[in-house]
């Protein structure tokens, strides 16, 4: 009962807080707001880049192992099944030499295939590898084998690209990761002392609560549910502003970067979301215990 | 208004309606007999020293004891160590040497969290009020019975009933700054004694009012008294400590200099500008 009452209290006196405060409260949400609204930029960003990077990657571990033509059926099927067998490989599939005319006529250059007349474009088994750092080996292994072209490019493996791609995608990442860590700090830092300067407004008050008898908890309650209150409010706020600008964002940015595969995802906005408001409500709710404790020494 | 028939037949049993009619009976001193069992001290010093971090020494090695029913003006000049005195009872500070006792218990070590249980013994008036200024005279009054007695039934009678003792039952709704200063003490007044302390400390509670309002505040104080708690009130007021005339403590240079029954604010003789 009074457990009841002492939450009832805590609540009510959060709620009226809040607004008798208004000015300082919705000063407090707008900064958290501000920053939160930073952090969750930053990790929309650093997840397009993730996608970008994934989609790279993807499209880097694939390995087209070009065969010499009129080998046998038996050879190449022999090939396809001892690769299937490495554990780096995720699967290996067969084109043959209409297949591959095919696609390049997909891509738009059957003119240039028809003007040779003949199909001059080998057959080939294509790899999907499940590390990107494999391709150095398996591209060595098959290489050897007696089946694979021998001309001037028996497989499509090109260490300059690879090489640069994996640097790249290290650079950024650790780059993220430094935004990231900053960020996070800062955004800390600011939200405390906002947090502390709500508080300090209403040090008398937790002075006469002190001085009438209330015990620590009675008097932080109200206090940490008011930072919880202000810290989900400026999470909503951070994440109605990225909701409306990440569609029309992701669209805008493909038209220019149109190098880059970016794509709308609609799961992890919601995620997103989620993330700041259990952030933004964690972020109050500490602030707030640390903001309090000074005053608490009466 | 018309109140509810339980408050009135309250009142009537009361045996002096406080803050409206001050009897002589009130203001006179009582006589003392060792043989009450209520003259027991419920506060006592022992050899307490309090010197501050900054090498201030505010307290040097004071020795008294205050019995229940007791009504004692703290004297002395400013700086002289009665808002330490008391701090010290509330453990608003700690002593740095000594004992203190209140009701019995030491509180010189008590620990943190038996504080608030501490504090719930006393009803405390400063001379700055203390008041929540965006709360209303009843919010600010209730604040006292929800912080110590949460879910506490007949918040709003009780609350009503403190106001009604200090005078001040048409104001409830109104805000500090509607009020005078001494009506303003009079709320922290009501809320000191809301939750029935057993102990009333006031600290310069008439340090910012006139000598009329003084004289009514003092008058509440003394008929607190008279229903049987204890009052230790600091004060500068040297018209109102030699017009009561009851027990009186003289604080000089942190330590107790006189200890009178019926004491006046300077001692007999003592020069006077």
């Amino acid at each position: 009962m009074r457990m009841l009452a002492s939450l009832r209290f805590a609540v009510v006196s959060a709620g009226q807080n809040f607004y008798r405060n208004l000015a300082v409260s919705l000063a407090a949400v707008f900064t958290m707001g501000l920053i939160l609204l930073l952090v969750g930029m930053a990790l929309l960003g650093t997840h397009m880049l993730n996608q970008v990077l994934t989609d790279e990657q993807a499209r880097a571990s694939n390995i087209k192992v070009y065969l010499q033509d009129g080998v046998s059926l038996a050879s190449v099927n022999n090939l396809q099944q001892q690769l299937a067998a490495d554990p780096r490989i995720s699967a290996v599939h067969f084109e043959n030499k209409d297949d591959a005319a095919n696609e390049l006529r997909n891509h738009d250059l059957g003119v240039a295939l028809d003007a040779v007349g003949s199909n001059p474009l080998p057959a080939s088994l294509n790899l999907d590898l499940r590390r990107l750092a494999d391709l150095p080996d398996i591209d060595a292994m098959v290489r050897t084998n007696a089946i694979v072209d021998r001309g001037s490019k028996p497989t499509s493996y090109n260490p300059d690209v690879i090489g640069k791609l994996q640097t790249l995608i290290r650079v950024l990442q650790i780059i993220a990761v430094v935004i990231a860590a900053v960020l996070g700090v800062i955004s800390l830092v600011i939200i405390m002392n906002t947090i502390r300067t709500a508080v300090y407004v209403r040090r008398r008050e937790i002075e006469i609560m002190k001085l009438v008898g209330a015990t620590d908890w009675f008097v932080r309650w109200p206090f940490i549910l008011e930072g919880v209150l202000g810290g989900i409010l400026a999470a909503l706020l951070a994440g109605g502003v990225i909701a409306a600008f990440y569609k029309p964002a992701v669209s805008n940015l493909k038209s220019t970067l149109f190098i880059f595969p970016l794509t709308y995802d609609g799961s992890f906005l919601s995620a997103l979301i989620l993330m700041l408001v259990a952030g933004g409500g964690a972020l109050g709710a500490f602030g707030s215990y640390l903001g309090v404790r000074r005053f608490l020494s009466v | 208004m018309e109140r509810d028939g339980e408050q009135s037949e309250a009142r009537r049993r009361d045996p002096l309606p406080v803050g409206h009619t001050v009897s002589m009976a009130a203001v006179m001193p009582r006589p003392a007999l060792a043989a009450e069992p209520q003259l027991r001290p419920v506060i006592s010093f022992h050899g307490v020293g309090k010197t501050y971090p900054n090498g201030t020494v505010a307290l040097r090695d004071v020795n008294l004891a205050i019995n229940q029913t007791d009504f004692v003006f703290l004297v002395g000049a400013s700086g002289a160590g009665k808002s330490t005195l008391v701090r010290l009872l509330i453990r608003e500070e700690v002593a740095s040497s000594g004992r203190i006792f209140v009701e019995g218990r030491e509180i010189t070590g008590m620990p943190r969290r038996k504080l608030p249980k501490l504090r719930r013994t006393f009803g405390i008036v400063f001379q700055d009020y203390k008041l929540l200024q965006r709360a209303t005279v009843a919010q600010n009054v209730a604040f006292a019975l929800q912080v110590t007695q949460p879910g506490l039934r007949h918040l709003r009678e009780k609350v009503e009933e403190a106001l009604w003792i200090v005078g001040l039952e048409s104001k409830l709704e109104k805000f500090p700054d509607e009020l005078s200063g001494g009506e303003q003490q009079r709320v922290a007044i009501a809320r000191a004694l809301v939750h029935r302390p057993r102990i009333f400390l006031a600290d310069e509670p008439t340090g910012n009012l006139d000598p009329d309002t003084s004289w009514g505040i003092v008058q509440l104080l003394l008929q607190i008294n008279h229903r049987g708690t204890t009052v230790v009130m600091a004060t500068h007021n040297r018209e109102v400590v030699d017009l009561v005339r009851r027990r009186v403590i003289a604080i000089e240079g942190g330590r107790v200099v006189r200890d009178e029954i019926e004491g006046r604010y300077l001692k007999e003789g003592e020069a006077t500008i």
